[in-house]
């Protein structure tokens, strides 16, 4: 045997065969870039360094395991879909006298050009736009790019190691593919019957109510937890539904149409019905595919992008003010112990920092919940549980806070005088009216209830799920305590049975400063109140500015997930729609000679294959976008979960993310339209 | 009666790059009457299928023209063109080119539908044929579930149920065994009985035979043409045979 003959072959065939080959080597550069990209950030002891990295870097991680199992299952779809085609080769080498362990050769050596020739370039690639994505990330995330971009070395291995893995299972198929088939399979086993499908009407009229039942269930979720609860279940219902619609209810549809005789026996109609028909036998479950990841990857990008645009809202949702430390201890105290000396460390931190305190107020309070429903308020029993459903739990839950008439007083500049069995009551949420509030028999007249005061009104938002009971005093906060909740100060830990002190800081200032200052705060305020005594039981803190630059970190790298899913699913959309517009096309090219022989004018026979096209290219972005439509009311109710409840703005987002994807599902189309005319070639 | 004229048709192939010529037919010449089952022979590369292509108005003659019922083949507009083919010409194909994506019915009522037939009149045109050519039982088949012959009776159906002026055959007994073969020849011969013009291009003399006159075509030339008159099917068979030994030097395919 002649040396090199099967490298030369294997080249030859490359050669021949570029129209398939060089759009799979593309995406396979796209894809194995993408990974080093990825792989190369989740490496990167910079990013590790930041406050959020390690969060971030884990769901990059994650991501990245998500999409090594898409990408696996799709290189190995496409991967079949090339060797099918070319089965008439490898029948013709058999003839010609070629062995399979020579065919076995030759597609030995043409997986390693390939892969070799893919992996150089997608680390090629991966290492020149690695830095514009890493440039990318921080911009996103906003942080300060004192961060260095490194090539990481195990980056370099793990993305080898994947795509190598990828290159074996696919070159271990297309030798199996020769080994199993005999030579006369090969040479005439392009084309066989159509597929039947079964059990039309049922699945038809089950996937229908699948489908309607999942819409309804998204249309009419109100609340955040009924959607958290039921989106799964939603999710898998639609996936039934649209595989059984796309299988059975295509066919059912057709099928209808062509008994309708009037309809189906006039020009036009005939050949788009037969032949959507077959079409759909041939396609249904690639169409399927498309539709339901075209929907996933739609409700992702739009739910990141409302995240990373919502994240200023939420962020105001979740601190009403900007800094806030609370400061237990376990003995009563009339005043804030240490009051000065507190005030002198925040006011020297905050020179150091240089930041600006805007305002700034402390008061006392008691702290518990309790569920308002209607109006009406349910207390804990003695045991101290709530009995309620999870729904009302979820909903209708109220932080409760008692403080005195002298702490609303100082706090809102007011000169109220309370009775003893007298409630001021502070909310901004809508519990109607109430004059008198009876708590385990003890009844207290309710004197006002007040909105908009400091207390639920903050700086960044105003809080509805707080309720501030303001009594006259002391004792009376005290035992208003232990009537609400009548299990308080049983365990020995209970924060709640002596009153805690809250600092509530508004500043000015850059935000890293001000985070800096509100950890460095939280720390020296709590050692500053409790010098000198032996009671402290800890503090709780929670600011705006730390949160921020997590959540910048967290929705940041969420959205760049989201970017690199879609890059990814794209590229293998474009990649199978590629090839199923050729393989349609080589059939429709015999088709069309039959046709014009029949009496078919090229004019006529290039329309109705025109719109067969376009019917079966966006069957599936029609189905996806309806789908995404439907799902619109359940995205906004889950957003609210993550306290974005801004539903404008995720419409917007849902919507901007359509249009860019269906833009971009269209230029694909106008892409492969043209591979697929150059075959067909009228 | 003539039904078809061909008139000097001349054939000249350019090659791709230009470069080089190739005649497929150099002057041909015949008059095909009305009610007359023709057969056309010739060796491979004697430009047979391009004489077919041309009288099918697929392909165009580089001079020469065809004539059919006094109108020219050279003066029908391009966009017209197929219509006329619809309208005057039915095809019966080696490779039977049934769609696949139709059942046997539709491919059967394609050229109708094309043509707009109300629904009404096309089932009655189905119904004898279907039961003429013994395929009423395949109707609801796909081109994929029936024989190679059932095929073949599948495309004939379709061709004839314009009812057109003239039936093109071209090798069709070609991918069919000798007793689908002798079937359809005999279908052939039923047709012709009934008044249907016939032309058939072929390689075999057996199918030849069938035919009420033959035509032997040689590099692009009208060789000889032989009459059936009275004799049978075996006579007129023996009769092309030896016409085709002396045409070729016993280079041709005797079927």
């Amino acid at each position: 045997m002649v040396k090199g003959l099967f490298r030369k072959l294997a080249r030859a065939n490359l050669v021949r065969n570029k129209g398939m080959y060089i759009p799979y080597v593309i995406a396979t550069v796209i894809m194995s870039s993408m990974y080093f990209i990825i792989i190369n950030i989740v490496f990167s002891k910079s990013i590790s360094n930041m406050s959020f990295g390690p969060t971030m870097q884990a769901m990059l991680t994650f991501g990245l395991v998500v999409m090594s199992l898409f990408t696996i299952a799709y290189m190995l779809y496409i991967n079949s879909f090339l060797i099918k085609r070319r089965k008439q080769e490898f029948g013709l080498y058999a003839v010609l006298g070629l062995e399979k362990r020579h065919v076995g050769k030759i597609i030995l050596w043409e997986s390693a050009m390939l892969n070799t020739a893919s992996m150089a370039l997608g680390f090629l690639f991966g290492v020149v736009f690695g830095k514009l994505a890493f440039v990318l990330l921080l911009k996103i995330v906003k942080t300060a790019p004192n961060s260095k971009y490194v090539l990481s070395p195990s980056a370099f291995v793990v993305t080898a190691v994947i795509f190598a893995g990828i290159f074996v299972l696919t070159t271990i198929y297309n030798l199996n593919q020769v080994r199993l088939a005999k030579p006369v399979e090969l040479l005439s086993g392009k084309r066989k019957g159509e597929k039947k499908v079964r059990g039309v009407v049922p699945l038809t009229i089950i996937g229908l109510i699948l489908l309607c039942t999942a819409y309804t269930v998204s249309i009419t979720a109100k609340i955040p937890a009924s959607a958290l609860l039921l989106f799964w279940p939603a999710v898998i219902l639609v996936i039934i539904a649209t595989w059984m619609l796309f299988t059975a209810g295509s066919v059912f549809l057709l099928r209808a149409l062509k008994r309708n005789k009037g309809y189906y026996y006039k020009p036009g109609n005939f050949i788009a019905v037969s032949g959507l028909m077959h079409r759909l036998k041939q396609n249904a479950s690639g169409l399927y595919n498309i539709c339901i990841l075209s929907t996933m990857v739609l409700v992702t990008v739009s739910g990141c992008c409302a995240l990373y645009f919502g994240q200023e809202e939420i962020l105001s949702v979740q601190n009403p003010n900007d800094l806030v430390i609370s400061i237990n201890y376990n003995k009563n105290y009339a005043k804030f112990p240490n009051a000065d000396k507190a005030r002198e460390t925040i006011d020297a931190l905050a020179r150091e920092h240089g930041v600006a305190i805007e305002s700034m107020y402390t008061y006392k309070s008691l702290s518990d919940n309790l569920i308002i429903k209607n109006g009406e308020f349910i207390f804990k029993n003695k045991n101290g549980d709530i009995s309620v459903g999870t729904e009302d739990y979820n909903d209708n839950y109220f932080y409760v806070y008692i403080t005195t008439q002298e702490e609303y007083n100082a706090v809102t500049g007011e000169k109220e005088d309370l009775g003893s069995h007298e409630l001021l009551l502070l909310t901004d949420d809508d519990i109607g009216s109430h004059s008198q509030l009876t708590i385990q028999g003890t009844t207290y007249a309710v004197k006002e209830i007040i909105s908009g005061t400091k207390f639920t009104a903050g700086k960044n938002s105003v809080s509805k799920t707080r309720l501030f009971i303001v009594a006259s005093d002391d004792a009376a906060a005290l035992e208003l305590r232990a009537v609400i909740n009548p299990s308080a100060g049983s365990s020995s830990n209970d924060r709640g049975k002596c009153f805690s002190f809250t600092t509530v800081i508004n500043l000015k200032g850059d935000n890293s400063d001000c985070a800096a200052y509100s950890v460095a705060l939280s720390k020296q305020l709590y050692s500053a109140a409790t010098d000198g005594l032996d009671t402290g039981m800890g503090y709780s803190y929670r600011n705006i500015f730390t949160n921020r630059q997590q959540s910048n970190g967290m929705f940041g790298g969420l959205l760049f997930l989201g970017a690199f899913f879609t890059i990814l699913f794209l590229t293998n959309t474009i990649l199978i729609i590629y090839f199923k517009q050729i393989s349609e096309g080589f059939d429709d090219r015999d088709r069309f000679v039959i046709m014009q022989k029949v009496g078919m004018s090229d004019d006529e026979v290039k329309s109705t294959i025109n719109k067969q096209i376009l019917i079966i290219f966006f069957l599936p972005l029609a189905t996806a976008l309806l789908h995404v439509a439907a799902a619109g009311n359940m995205i906004i109710r889950l957003l609210e979960a993550f306290a974005l409840f801004n539903g404008g703005l995720t419409i917007v987002c849902i919507s901007a993310t359509s249009v860019v994807f269906a833009l971009a599902y269209i230029f694909v189309y106008r892409f492969t339209a043209k591979a697929y005319y150059r075959i067909v070639r009228w | 009666m003539e039904l078809l004229k061909v008139q000097h048709i001349k054939k000249i192939y350019n090659t791709r790059l230009g470069g080089k010529q190739c005649t497929a037919l150099t002057d041909v010449s015949f008059e095909v009457n009305r009610g007359e089952f023709i057969a056309v022979m010739g060796a491979s590369g004697s430009g047979k299928t391009t004489l077919l292509n041309i009288m099918a108005s697929l392909d165009k003659p580089t001079s020469g023209d065809i004539i059919m019922d006094g109108k020219s083949f050279g003066t029908i507009k391009d966009k017209e063109i197929s219509v006329f083919r619809r309208n005057n010409l039915g095809f019966v194909f080696q490779d039977f080119n049934l769609l696949d994506t139709f059942s046997v019915k539709d491919n059967i009522l394609l050229p109708l539908v094309l043509a707009g037939t109300p629904v009404k009149k096309m089932e009655e045109r189905l119904k004898p044929l279907a039961e003429d050519l013994a395929i009423q039982q395949l109707l609801d088949k796909f081109p994929y579930e029936i024989s190679g012959g059932e095929k073949q009776r599948t495309a004939v159906a379709r061709a004839v149920i314009t009812e057109p002026k003239l039936i093109l055959a071209d090798e069709p007994t070609g991918a069919l065994d000798s007793k689908a073969s002798a079937n359809l020849l005999e279908i052939f011969v039923k047709l012709n009985g009934s008044g249907q013009t016939i032309l058939m291009v072929t390689h075999s003399a057996m199918a030849a035979s069938y035919a009420s006159r033959v035509l032997f075509i040689k590099d692009g030339e009208l060789f000889s043409q032989l009459y059936r008159g009275e004799s049978t099917r075996r006579e007129f068979f023996d009769k092309v045979v030896s016409t085709l030994s002396v045409l070729s030097d016993g280079g041709v395919d005797i079927g």
